[in-house]
């Protein structure tokens, strides 16, 4: 569905990249919780690539109703999200095949938690200054 | 996109890693046990992860595509140490054999000791992650407020 | 920005007095169907954001800054709509108030 009305400009583009970051953190907790386990290797998105390629394809994606338990028209996240299996930047010392370098995870997770909680705020304030502006400052 | 999975996913970390303290715990407790329920010195034992994909809370392949992966850790075994045991001449120990040796638990020490750090790094990083996202889900539920 | 586009948005519905001109002849939409329209609009918003607020409650769906929005859109909507709705309403009585 088309932003229509009040809706536009960056309010779409805030939704697309508060679901992108949750699903990174579930992809940056999924690594942490297998941290141990033999053979894993780490996986992540790169939000900037992935949010170009929804904003470009956003536009025109329409979600049909072919049951009853589908989800509405309302747009939801952006088409297929590619996770990729983490670049490696030098030998990981583990024998068990595992790849997770548990400082980059921690300092992500991190970063992630931040960038939400700001995007969390920011379409927040946005929604006041509508509500301020319908409201007539009164 | 699901927060009830990310908690899902943290606390199977949680889970596996308090079970691999649980078996560490018994074999330091039984470094020098040389008896057991089997026969023979008691055998260092040791978790096996995997990572699973939890299928069950998606419910349809599109939902499943478009939250994007996300793997819980689950135990899929507890196996013994296969090394074998350690030889201890002591001809006095009543578990002693013809020659005079007793076989001692294949338990180092040091090993299980590393073992425990890690095992409880691990679990804080677990815990570290279970509340980055309750954070995340308070900081959502306040939008518009 | 969104300032203009919102007051654009009530200026275009409070030309009622000019549109009652314009009526007859004008090819575009008549002022009852931009209302029509609108209102469908704000009805659609409010059925997603209870479609949300299901999913959530019954544990389907726990995406929580996804409901939080549909929410949030419905009600600023509804807002616009009422306030939308007083002024027209002010406009008719001043209307009605014009001695001819």
């Amino acid at each position: 569905m088309e932003p229509q009305g009040i809706f536009r400009g960056t309010i779409p583009l805030l939704e697309k990249t508060l679901d992108l970051r949750s699903i990174r953190h579930n992809l940056i907790i999924s690594n942490v919780a297998n941290m141990d386990t033999p053979n894993y290797k780490a996986f992540d998105i790169v939000i900037k690539e992935e949010l170009e390629k929804a904003m470009g394809a956003g536009k025109n994606i329409k979600l049909e109703k072919t049951g009853p338990g589908h989800l509405s028209g309302r747009e939801t996240c952006p088409g297929n999200v590619k996770s990729r299996a983490a670049g490696t930047q030098q030998f990981t010392m583990k024998g068990n095949g595992n790849s997770v370098d548990i400082d980059r995870e921690m300092a992500n997770l991190s970063e992630n938690n931040l960038m939400y909680n700001a995007l969390a705020q920011i379409i927040s304030r946005k929604f006041e200054g509508l509500k301020n502006v319908i409201k007539e400052g009164r | 996109m699901n927060f009830l999975d990310a908690f899902h996913i943290s606390s199977s970390g949680l889970t596996a890693q308090r079970l691999r303290m649980n078996l560490i715990s018994g074999n330091l407790a039984n470094i020098n046990t040389t008896r057991t329920q089997q026969g023979g010195p008691y055998k260092k034992k040791d978790a096996v992860f995997a990572a699973h994909t939890d299928r069950q809370s998606f419910g349809n392949m599109l939902k499943s595509q478009m939250t994007g992966k996300s793997f819980e850790v689950k135990v899929v075994g507890i196996i013994d140490d296969p090394r074998p045991p350690q030889l201890k001449y002591d001809p006095q120990h009543p578990d002693a054999d013809k020659n005079g040796y007793v076989a001692m638990p294949n338990i180092n020490l040091i090993e299980e000791m590393v073992n425990m750090m890690s095992a409880t790094r691990s679990y804080e990083a677990n815990v570290t992650a279970v509340k980055a996202t309750k954070n995340m889900a308070l900081k959502a539920l306040e939008i518009g407020r | 920005m969104k300032e203009i586009a919102i007051q654009k948005n009530i200026e275009t519905s409070l030309s009622f007095p000019a549109r009652m001109k314009q009526m007859p002849e004008e090819p575009e939409k008549s002022f009852g169907e931009i209302l029509k329209s609108s209102m469908g609009r704000v009805n659609q918003l409010s059925k997603e954001a209870d479609q949300a607020v299901q999913a959530l409650a019954t544990g389907q769906e726990t995406d929580i800054h996804g409901t939080m929005i549909a929410i949030e859109k419905a009600s600023i909507s509804f807002q616009l709509m009422m306030q939308a709705r007083n002024k027209i309403i002010d406009a008719y009585k001043e209307i009605t108030r014009m001695s001819v």
